[in-house]
């Protein structure tokens, strides 16, 4: 069976102006960068300073900058340490990345004279207010990050690190925060701040509330919300993740049969995740055989 | 022990292990970033709200990393962006069905603002709109096919479907596009806003 021929290359002008019309449409430059701000991550993971673009990469180093002060001023060694590892590993990880796809598309755009220059036309340049941002370590102390829109609960206190250091690390609630309704995964700009939470928004608003009551001493709340998560989405997306904070709740609130059990559960399930690992620097020497 | 003990027992987590996280979660995104951002536009997620979109893709990816089977990263990220997508649709949907807006219409893409219009460029929104016609399933395959020229192939296996039905897919979605062009072309003018 051949493939139809692509309308790119059929005889209609206007479907074939349409089609190039998307090429143009690309995200502009820092948004990479600024999406992995809001996400936590330290930029000079990016396994290549070209990620972006020129701008996009001068940005990154200079927030990059930013980031690394911070580190240093709150003393935070082991922090420097992990960079200088990480930028290690990126380098190992270099390679020319971009997909076929990409490569067939920017053949394409620069094929087409409108196309040029003109991905940064539609977005602002500046980063958007209202944006969405996910609580993270580093982005929630960067005024570039993206801030934080919506109400929900801050994750766990600083103070009390997650065994998922990387994904749950907390930030303080914003006190420009506008909804009350839309939770830690926030809002796609134009929609209404009255809508009610998507469900993968309110999978990580549970999840992020039973993580901060957990640490801050309340396990048992925190198992209540979890079970409230159960209920509410027993095929959720983040299931791993809630099976191995509910280990986390249970041996806080003394259930330690409790816990082994439900973490033996998830370590049969997948004993090479990282959720198993997880779950056994949860339970312990003892579960470790 | 005290619940603080116990937390404080539990959550210690390697540097290294921390540090490949980051490392997996920045190479995923350097590799898929523009791939996933455009899919969601041309899923019909509006222009302002790509950004946000797009993280929370990541954001689904970053506590899934270890459920990532390597080779399947972009499978797993596009049929986020897919649930995120159809999210943020029926999210825009509803608002502006609470606003008065007809049900049956709010369903399709939102119209531009006039900036956006005066931004956006006439191709754009005349392709915005045309895409708009077309069903999620036929959507996705169109725009992976005609946009992203991603083969049939490639497409079955990112959407997990059998070739065949992507190919009926196409072939379909590829009608309602011609249809939609022909009436736009006949008009000579963007199909009218919804109220």
């Amino acid at each position: 069976m051949t493939a139809p021929q692509r309308l790119i290359e059929a005889d209609d002008e206007l479907e074939r102006d349409l089609i190039r019309s998307a090429h143009a449409d690309q995200p502009r430059h820092g948004a990479l960068e600024q999406m992995l701000l809001g996400l936590g991550v330290e930029l000079s993971h990016l396994p290549s300073a070209t990620a972006s673009s020129a701008s996009g990469a001068a940005t990154s180093g200079k927030i990059a900058g930013t980031v690394l002060a911070k580190w240093l001023v709150t003393g935070v060694a082991i922090g420097v340490a992990a960079i200088s590892s990480a930028q290690a590993v990126g380098r190992a990880l270099d390679h020319p990345g971009a997909r076929a796809a990409e490569a067939r598309s920017r053949v394409v755009a620069r094929s087409t004279p409108a196309a040029a220059s003109s991905s940064d036309r539609v977005s602002p340049s500046t980063p958007r207010e209202g944006g969405l941002q996910v609580a993270q370590p580093f982005a929630s102390t960067l005024p570039s990050a993206r801030p934080r829109v919506a109400a929900g609960p801050a994750p766990e206190a600083a103070g009390a690190p997650s065994p998922r250091a990387f994904s749950s690390v907390a930030s303080e609630p914003s006190p420009s925060a506008v909804s009350p309704v839309l939770p830690a995964v926030g809002s796609f700009a134009l929609e209404a701040a009255q809508a009610p939470p998507t469900s993968l928004a309110e999978e990580m608003r549970l999840l992020d509330a039973a993580r901060r009551v957990l640490a801050s001493g309340d396990p048992q709340s925190a198992l209540s919300t979890l079970v409230k998560y159960e209920r509410a989405f027993p095929h959720g997306a983040l299931r791993p993740e809630a099976s191995v904070l509910k280990v986390r709740a249970l041996l806080a609130a003394g259930d330690r049969a409790g816990a082994e059990a439900l973490g033996q559960h998830i370590i049969e399930q997948a004993p090479r995740s990282e959720h198993a690992d997880a779950v056994r620097a949860a339970l312990g020497p003892r579960s470790n055989p | 022990m005290s619940a603080h003990a116990a937390i404080n027992k539990a959550a210690p987590i390697g540097v290294a292990q921390a540090v490949d996280r980051h490392t997996r979660l920045a190479t995923l995104a350097r590799e898929h970033f523009r791939f996933i951002w455009r899919s969601l536009r041309r899923l019909g997620v509006a222009e302002p709200s790509v950004d946000d979109a797009a993280q929370q893709v990541f954001e689904v990816a970053s506590r899934r990393l270890s459920d990532l089977e390597p080779g399947r990263e972009r499978a797993f990220l596009f049929k986020t962006a897919l649930l995120v997508a159809t999210e943020a649709r029926r999210m825009a949907a509803r608002a502006r069905s609470e606003a008065g807006g007809p049900e049956l219409e709010s369903l399709r893409d939102p119209a531009p603002s006039p900036e956006e219009s005066a931004l956006l460029g006439e191709s754009r929104l005349l392709l915005d709109r045309a895409l708009a016609a077309l069903g999620l399933e036929e959507r996705t395959v169109f725009v992976l096919y005609e946009i992203e020229e991603l083969s049939l192939s490639e497409i079955a296996e990112l959407v997990s479907i059998p070739r065949g039905t992507a190919a009926s897919r196409l072939r379909r979605a590829r009608e309602a596009f011609h249809s939609e062009v022909k009436r736009l072309r006949a008009r000579r003018e963007f199909p009218r806003r919804s109220p």
